[in-house]
């Protein structure tokens, strides 16, 4: 299909029969997708209705019977008001992060991506042992006279939405982050200077157009929510059961037909509103990068100021320069807080979970180090993980390679469906995986849980290496193969080792993303195979701070793994830069 | 210069970031309904001057009065002041009347008042019917006006506009310019427009003000500066010139560096001083029968180079003293057009040239 430019020469140096070798690029990504997760979902779906002869038995059950109502209705509660509150925090959060000074952004941007990258499991932990009748909140409140009865804080609702809102902030910052940094700077200045006070520019000016990511953010983060399992499954009470959590006890009583059901009522809300999103915002082109999209969504009307916004503008003035960094500060120390937390409580004497630590002592580390159980789950993570990103890399490195190429429509539907596994629910890719794996006798295999994190990593991988080959200079392909250079050979010798660094960040995204994942590897990994996470997981009944250590050396590893993809990635920019001053 | 016809004061404004000076010590009166440019390079702290008079920045030291009040206390969103941007910044989420009403809402105008003014305001521009369209679906030169009418709708006191058409393309730009002067006229604000083409700042103002590495080197008339620069970097700056190195021979002549003959030149310096004689390219006439002109200054060359732009043709010529002249002539049919390698005799009238003592 070409564009609508005219051809030039160096157009023509690249073959047609280059659709063919596109369509081989990306074949293996696309079959091993397919198989290993698109058709057990459809079939998951299929079963939900015809089973074996068309029934709404299941959807009978799940709307009738009150105890799944129930569980269908706090779902929506808990994620609406999870996004709500995200929004609340992250907003301010991410106009804080926008407007600091550069050294101060470098510095917020770590409390985002910290968390981010570390592991759900780390952070429950941490909100037990903050927020727990003995916990660190209760006992100092307790110990200062402001309390005489701990504050039932966890296993309850208030603990799921505290955990679900620290898991998802990052999110919502990330969002409204990239839709505001496209707000052009002149714009306040120039509203200033037509008698604007800071706090109108911002409610006249900036407010209105950081409205689609508002709506993006508030929307992603409330479809995330939807799917949530460990989170209410650690942090909540017999009233905090969500969608996520019946499928996980449905699917051991292996009832597929009734696990089909659940599965299709989460999708079918999470795509009605991705719908919903796309209609009035645009939105998944925003997540794309695609800039045109902002605007549609923002209404145009004649702006009448009346009184109330008058008195709005005469209260909120004078606090103006506080209130927003006020709350970000608060939101950025909420972030922050779960993780730091367990590095004191890792070097504790105390057999149990009290702060401050009676006394300190290194019997943590030593009860992991020398436990075989907890060595040998990381030993099966490590192995898992690399042969994830193995996996995912050979995949998505031929497929990245065919995208960037591949300019048309069909091209960006196949993109968005290779990436589809980045928003399906964990649990319904879980119970899927499992699924296909059992036919296959790969369960209960490294190999087997190395097979199911592929899926979700193949996409991280792809994303990061199609943005890197969008920003890429053809012309250095081209003069390649105006030199002689096959296209293949240009690939190998040019492309690739250029492309480095993005490798390598997708690589390390991958693994890390293995390394961290719970759902799959508690479906699929079994005794002989089971992860790290899956090991904190069964922790849960015993509590020790042994679960601090491990915390803490996760935290320390995810800290080491951003340096180190910060030093790639400055050596990658510097030799970027040498190539184009040369 | 009284206090009531000073519009806008500028009283030894300094602005430094870190190490960098970017204002010097500006001292400057702007008239009332003056249209005054401020014009120079790059880097040459015009932009700066701006953000300080709009109260986007604080001066280091310094004070800006306008109409005899301090500014220095009044934050920029009250100051009354209007700004044109080069990048226009019109609000891409409202219409063009919203655009424009933005400062009259922001001031409580009612209703009624606020219709007519946008009225007013983009008929004054030539774009009544565009009340309902999005910045997006206009050109740049009509966003271009929008961001002229916005600014003015609230009458400001003064109006500071930021190289507006730098983005145009030359015809555009020629246009606007004469737009620019149009509502100058009809609305007698003042204004104050910062560039660094002298071709804009000849056209548009009433006085120019030169600047250069934060300092206001020379105000004046744009006939004055041009025809009388009084120093070598509005000279180089304001249009071409020919800087002549010589030394002073004697009362009223002036000899230029490896040459034999004197040339009329009036100065007031004392023999053997260090000059430059300034001579402007389409002063100077090129010519093989030098004998015609009379009392003119002569000086004998080879053309280097003759360059046709249509209406005039550029020499450059090497004088047998080793010199190169930039010569510009009209392209009339009574006038010869000479080849490179000719040999001919550049003449000028002795009240065409000036003389800049070297420092």
């Amino acid at each position: 299909m070409r564009s609508g430019q005219s051809e030039s020469v160096l157009a023509r140096l690249v073959p047609r029969t280059a659709s063919l070798k596109l369509f081989f690029a990306l074949a293996p990504a696309v079959i091993y997708l397919t198989v290993i997760y698109l058709l057990p979902v459809l079939r998951l779906l299929t079963i939900s209705v015809f089973d074996p002869g068309f029934t709404l038995e299941h959807y009978q059950h799940l709307f009738g019977v009150p105890v799944y109502r129930a569980v269908l209705i706090n779902t929506f509660q808990i994620s609406i008001t999870v996004a709500l509150v995200c929004l609340v925090l992250g907003y301010p959060a991410a106009y804080v992060l926008v407007t600091a000074p550069p050294w101060l952004a470098r510095i917020l941007i770590v409390f985002v991506m910290l968390p981010f990258l570390a592991s759900s499991l780390v952070r429950n932990y941490a909100w037990i042992f903050l927020l727990g009748s003995r916990g660190v909140v209760n006992a100092t409140l307790m110990r200062w006279g402001v309390i005489s009865n701990p504050l039932p804080l966890i296993f309850n609702r208030s603990g799921v939405i505290i955990g679900m809102v620290n898991i998802l902030l990052p999110y919502m910052i990330l969002i409204l982050l990239s839709v505001m940094r496209g707000i052009k700077r002149d714009l306040l200045t120039a509203a200033q200077s037509l008698m604007a006070s800071p706090f109108t520019a911002f409610r006249r000016v900036f407010l209105p157009l950081s409205l689609p990511g508002i709506g993006a953010g508030t929307l992603i983060v409330f479809v995330l929510a939807l799917a949530f399992f460990i989170t209410p499954a650690m942090l909540g009470g017999v009233h905090d059961v969500m969608i996520a959590n019946i499928i996980g006890s449905v699917t051991a009583t292996l009832n597929w037909g009734f696990a089909g059901a659940l599965v299709t009522v989460l999708l079918v809300s999470s795509l009605l509103i991705i719908g919903l999103m796309q209609r009035f915002f645009g939105g998944v082109g925003l997540l794309a990068g695609d800039k045109s999209a902002t605007l549609r969504s923002v209404g145009v009307r004649r702006g009448r100021e009346g009184k109330i916004m008058r008195l709005l503008d005469t209260a909120i003035n004078p606090v103006w320069p506080y209130f927003f960094p006020v709350i970000g500060a608060a939101a950025f120390l909420f972030l922050i807080v779960p993780i730091v937390i367990m590095v004191p409580l890792s070097f504790s004497s105390a057999t149990y979970f009290v702060f401050p630590p009676p006394g300190y002592s290194l019997r943590w580390y030593e009860k992991y180090f020398t436990a075989p159980d907890w060595l040998d789950s990381t030993w099966h993570s490590f192995e898992i993980g690399a042969l994830t990103t193995l996996l995912a890399l050979s995949l998505a490195i031929p497929a990245s390679l065919a995208i960037a190429r591949w300019s048309s429509r069909a091209g960006a539907f196949l993109y968005f469906s290779l990436l589809s596994p980045m928003i399906m629910p964990s649990i319904v890719i879980a119970v899927s995986v499992f699924y296909v794996l059992n036919q296959l006798n790969l369960t209960y295999t490294v190999l087997g849980v190395a097979m199911g994190h592929t899926i979700v990593s193949l996409p991280i991988a792809l994303v990061v290496l199609v943005a890197a080959l969008r920003n890429f200079d053809r012309n250095l392909e081209r003069a390649a193969i105006s030199l002689g250079s096959s296209p293949f050979r240009t690939t190998l010798r040019i492309t690739l080792p250029l492309l480095s660094t993005a490798v390598f960040t997708a690589g390390l995204f991958a693994f890390l993303n293995s390394f961290d994942e719970l759902l799959i590897a508690l479906f699929v990994s079994g005794v002989n195979a089971g992860t790290l996470p899956k090991k904190m997981w069964e922790s849960l009944q015993e509590l020790d701070p042994t679960i601090a250590a491990v915390s803490t050396l996760l935290v320390l590893f995810v800290i080491a793994t951003m340096g180190a993809l910060a030093l790639v990635q400055r050596q990658g920019r510097r030799r970027n830069q040498d190539s184009a001053k040369a | 210069m009284t206090e009531s016809t000073a519009s806008l004061r500028l009283d030894r404004i300094t602005k430094r970031y870190g190490s960098v000076m970017a204002v010097d010590n500006l001292n400057l009166d702007i008239r009332q309904g003056e249209f005054f440019t401020l014009l120079g390079p790059s880097g040459s702290g015009k932009s700066t001057t701006l953000l300080l008079i709009a109260g986007f920045e604080e001066p280091t030291s310094g004070e800006l009065y306008l109409e005899g009040r301090p500014l220095s206390r009044i934050p920029a969103h009250k100051r009354q002041i209007g700004v044109v941007f080069q990048s226009y910044a019109l609000f891409p989420h409202l219409t063009v009347f919203e655009n424009v009403a933005f400062a009259l809402r922001n001031l409580h105008w009612k209703e009624a008042d606020i219709r007519r003014q946008v009225a007013e305001m983009l008929s004054l521009v030539k774009l009544e019917g565009y009340e309902n369209r999005l910045p997006n679906q206009l050109s740049g030169g009509q966003q271009q006006r929008v961001a002229l009418a916005r600014s003015l709708a609230f009458r400001p006191a003064v109006l500071l506009l930021d190289e507006p058409i730098g983005a145009l393309d030359r015809k555009l730009r020629e246009h606007m310019l004469i737009e620019f002067k149009r509502v100058h006229r009809v609305l007698k604000t003042t204004m104050i427009y910062v560039t660094h083409d002298q071709e804009e700042a000849l056209v548009m103002s009433d006085r120019i003000g030169v600047m250069n590495q934060g300092k206001l080197i020379r105000v004046g008339k744009p006939r004055e500066l041009y025809e009388n620069p009084q120093d070598a970097f509005v000279a180089e700056f304001l249009g071409e010139t020919n800087l002549l190195p010589g030394c002073v021979h004697s009362s009223g002549r002036v000899i230029l560096d490896g040459d034999t003959e004197t040339l009329n030149v009036d100065h007031d310096g004392s023999t053997g001083s260090k000059v430059h004689v300034v001579v402007r390219p389409e002063k100077v006439v090129v010519t093989t029968k030098a004998g015609e002109l009379d009392g003119w200054n002569r000086l004998q060359g080879r053309v280097e180079e003759a360059i046709y732009v249509g209406d005039v043709t550029k020499y450059r010529v090497r004088t047998r003293a080793g010199h190169l002249a930039r010569i510009k002539q009209f392209n009339r049919t009574q006038v010869t057009t000479y080849e490179v390698g000719s040999d001919v005799v550049l003449c000028w009238h002795p009240s065409d040239c000036r003389v800049l003592e070297v420092r």
